[in-house]
């Protein structure tokens, strides 16, 4: 599936667990929303990713994300951390980055919000929940979100 | 009569007369021997200086009386009645004793007249002269002082040995009405047989000071004696004086207890910095450091012997002698070993008419409340680390145990539909994914529990070696080791250690299970384990020539639950746990590395564990 523009969306996932990339992976296949899901294991690779550093230098294997989809607790540098240097980037501050965590700890919210996550989800401990979340996210995201073109 | 004894009788009374004249030539009196008819025998030079005759004595031999009384006559004071005096006297012929004659200059002359008379018959007269002259002015001089008692506003009484009141001046007799009546048993002449004592016995004083209370009234008496047996008493009312006296010692007893009170030093001094008072306290604080008694009227400054000491002091005084009323921190003794802080004040001492005459200087010691403040203070970072940790505690169970149970939910809602579907490959993965989450919040739970019980539970201490320590670990981790093919070198000298076995073999048994683990790739695994000596520390360490660690994550992985590379074993929790016996022990760990692929260096230190040698 394609957004309304009918352009390929791409995906940055930032997640350390594996089995919740496998669940993520397997939600976006399921409603066959995700055109492109790039999986990155921790906050320095998503960092690397978004500047082009080491292997990421590749454009065309690794294109800019139009949504980056941020876990907090990540090894090495911080989601919020993450968070933080992506949005006070000029260049990077205007791909939404959606928090999806297993925290629902009060401040976490605060600290994504202030830092000006443009979204923050938490992983429902429900099956049939987080199915529901992920289409509910897909289509609002993928679908029906409008996102300015790359230059 | 046989002449020759005639002649011997002769030259024997000759003998006895001249001796009886050459002692009333040189006798001090002056004296005129006149014979029977007027002839004068002899006169003495006494005699010639009283009436100042210009002649010799032996030229008066043989002057007749009128000859004699027209020398003498000039020096009389009215010479006419003088003169009939003489006459009447010789006329008379009767021994006159002491009569006073006055002469010119003032002066007096006391005359006796012995008319020399053996069995009735008359042989001459005798005159003897003194000059009083001299006497007569004291006794003069005295009964013009004896005329003071009577307007003197003191008591002034005399008494025989007895007791017996002899005179009181005018004020005794008006203060003490009944004082002659009551005689010794009036509370005046309290304890009078110990004056008589005193004023009597051998090696007897001149006189005795002693203080009577009558009544409410003190009296200072000054007791004399005066002649054989009477003693006078000179008494001064000092009620005042003793009552000021009195206060005074009070108000310095209170005073004194004022500053001996506070467990504090406190002293004061003069303008010249000399000592006008201290407490017991502060001498003592001077002997500690300065090893000397310090005394009133000596300078502070010369008792401090350390210049730095000295030139702070004197500032700080020259301050307050400037009129500053000030309080500074100060502090004694070597820093660390016993050292005391105080906060000393500093103020200027004034006078009745505001001059500032010296300074009083008292110091509270604060060393224990600085104590309390510190502790207080280290409690509370304590606090402060254990809340953060416990924060860090609760965030960590609702997120990395809400994560394997998200996993699983999730997974089991997909072996569902798998299921359904029958497709086998995909319920195998799906179980998979089950299990490692299962087996991660199992690890994470044991993990959880193993920190709990760090502090709380304590095994008994014992001795141990490190020696023994180090070789336990390498056995119980020798499987791992064998598989990696790592190289294992213990260095350095064994050292004693007291405390849990349990606890200290866990951090060297967690340090080598992460060198094994983070070799990375590295073809020749060695990891030394050893002890070195750095300064008066002695620290242990554990180091590899595996993966490294970056600088920027060599800080975070201290942390509960912190994990630098997602894809390896664990929950972060081992370094965590080390810390937390380290600190039990009141050490600290560190890692040094130089970064990705330099190896790493985990060093620790076990204070406590190597003080207590048991």
């Amino acid at each position: 599936m394609m957004n309304m523009k009918g352009e390929p969306i791409v995906i940055l996932l930032v997640e350390d667990d594996m089995a919740h990339v496998e669940i993520i992976r397997r939600e976006f296949e399921n409603s066959r929303l995700a055109n492109r899901l790039i999986w990155v294991e921790d906050g320095q690779a998503a960092l690397d990713y978004l500047y082009r550093k080491g292997t990421y230098n590749d454009s065309i294997k690794f294109p800019m994300p139009n949504l980056v989809l941020l876990d907090l607790r990540l090894p090495k540098v911080d989601g919020l951390e993450v968070l933080k240097i992506v949005k006070s980037d000029q260049n990077l501050s205007n791909i939404p980055v959606v928090i999806l965590t297993t925290s629902s700890a009060e401040a976490d919210m605060v600290k994504a919000y202030k830092y000006y996550a443009n979204s923050y989800l938490v992983k429902p401990v429900d099956f049939t929940q987080f199915n529901k979340l992920m289409n509910t996210f897909g289509y609002y995201w993928v679908v029906w979100n409008q996102y300015p073109h790359e230059d | 009569m046989d002449i020759t004894e005639r002649k011997q009788l002769e030259e024997a009374r000759q003998t006895a007369s001249n001796r009886f004249y050459t002692v009333l030539s040189e006798m001090p009196l002056g004296i005129l021997l006149v014979t029977e008819d007027g002839l004068t025998e002899l006169a003495n030079q006494a005699f010639c200086d009283i009436f100042k005759l210009k002649q010799s004595p032996a030229e008066l031999k043989n002057l007749n009386s009128d000859e004699m009384i027209e020398k003498i006559r000039n020096m009389l004071v009215n010479p006419e009645r003088a003169v009939a005096r003489i006459r009447e006297i010789v006329a008379q012929g009767k021994p006159v004793r002491d009569e006073e004659v006055s002469m010119l200059g003032e002066k007096t002359v006391l005359r006796d007249f012995i008319p020399i008379q053996i069995d009735e018959k008359q042989y001459g007269r005798l005159w003897i002269h003194i000059d009083i002259t001299d006497r007569k002015k004291m006794e003069e001089n005295n009964s013009y002082l004896a005329s003071f008692p009577e307007l003197n506003s003191n008591p002034i009484l005399e008494l025989d040995r007895n007791g017996k009141i002899k005179y009181q001046n005018p004020a005794c007799k008006s203060i003490f009405p009944d004082l002659f009546e009551l005689g010794l048993t009036h509370p005046f002449l309290r304890d009078w047989e110990n004056v008589i004592n005193k004023l009597t016995a051998d090696n007897s004083e001149q006189h005795v000071i002693r203080d009577i209370q009558v009544c409410d009234l003190f009296y200072e008496q000054a007791c004399f004696r005066v002649g054989k047996n009477q003693i006078r008493i000179y008494a001064r009312d000092i009620t005042e004086t003793t009552q000021a006296e009195e206060k005074l010692k009070n108000q310095f007893a209170i005073l004194k207890g004022i500053i001996e009170s506070p467990l504090t030093p406190i002293f004061s001094i003069d303008e010249k910095y000399r000592y006008t008072s201290f407490n017991s306290i502060h001498a003592g604080v001077m002997k500690s450091i300065y090893g000397t008694d310090i005394e009133v009227g000596k300078s502070i400054l010369d008792y401090m012997i350390v210049e730095k000491d000295r030139n702070i002091a004197k500032a700080n005084f020259d301050r307050a002698l400037n009129g500053e009323h000030f309080s500074d921190e100060a502090y004694s003794g070597e820093e660390s070993l016993n050292r005391s802080f105080f906060i000393v004040n500093h103020s200027p001492v004034k006078n009745g008419e505001g001059r500032i005459i010296g300074v009083v200087v008292f110091a509270q010691d604060i060393t224990e409340r600085r104590r309390l403040e510190q502790e207080k203070d280290k409690y509370n970072k304590e606090l402060v680390e254990k809340n953060a940790e416990l924060e860090r505690f609760t965030y960590t169970v609702s997120h990395d145990l809400k994560s394997p149970l998200v996993t699983i939910k999730t997974f089991l809602g997909y072996l569902t539909q798998d299921m359904n579907t029958a497709d086998k490959q995909r319920v195998e993965k799906d179980l998979l994914f089950i299990n490692d989450a299962a087996d991660k919040m199992g690890l994470l739970l044991q993990e959880l529990l193993e920190m709990s019980r760090i502090g709380r539970v304590i095994n008994p201490p014992v001795k141990i070696t490190s020696e023994q320590l180090i070789k336990d670990a390498v056995g119980i981790m020798a499987g791992p080791i064998a598989d990696m093919g790592v190289k294992v070198q213990v260095t350095g000298e064994s050292v004693g250690l007291f405390g849990d076995r349990t606890r200290l073999l866990e951090i060297w048994q967690n340090l080598l299970e992460n060198a094994v683990k983070f070799m990375g790739g590295q073809p020749s695994p060695q990891i030394e384990i050893g002890i070195e000596r750095r300064g008066t520390d002695t620290v242990f360490f554990v180091r590899d020539n595996g993966i490294g660690i970056e600088p920027q994550y060599q800080s975070k992985i201290f942390n509960l639950f912190e994990k630098i590379d997602a894809k390896t074993e664990g929950t972060g929790m081992g370094l965590v746990i080390v810390k937390r016996i380290v600190e039990l022990y009141q050490g600290r760990i560190w890692v040094e590395s130089k970064g990705l692929g330099q190896g790493s260096c985990f060093r620790f230190t076990l204070p406590s564990a190597l003080k207590e040698k048991g």
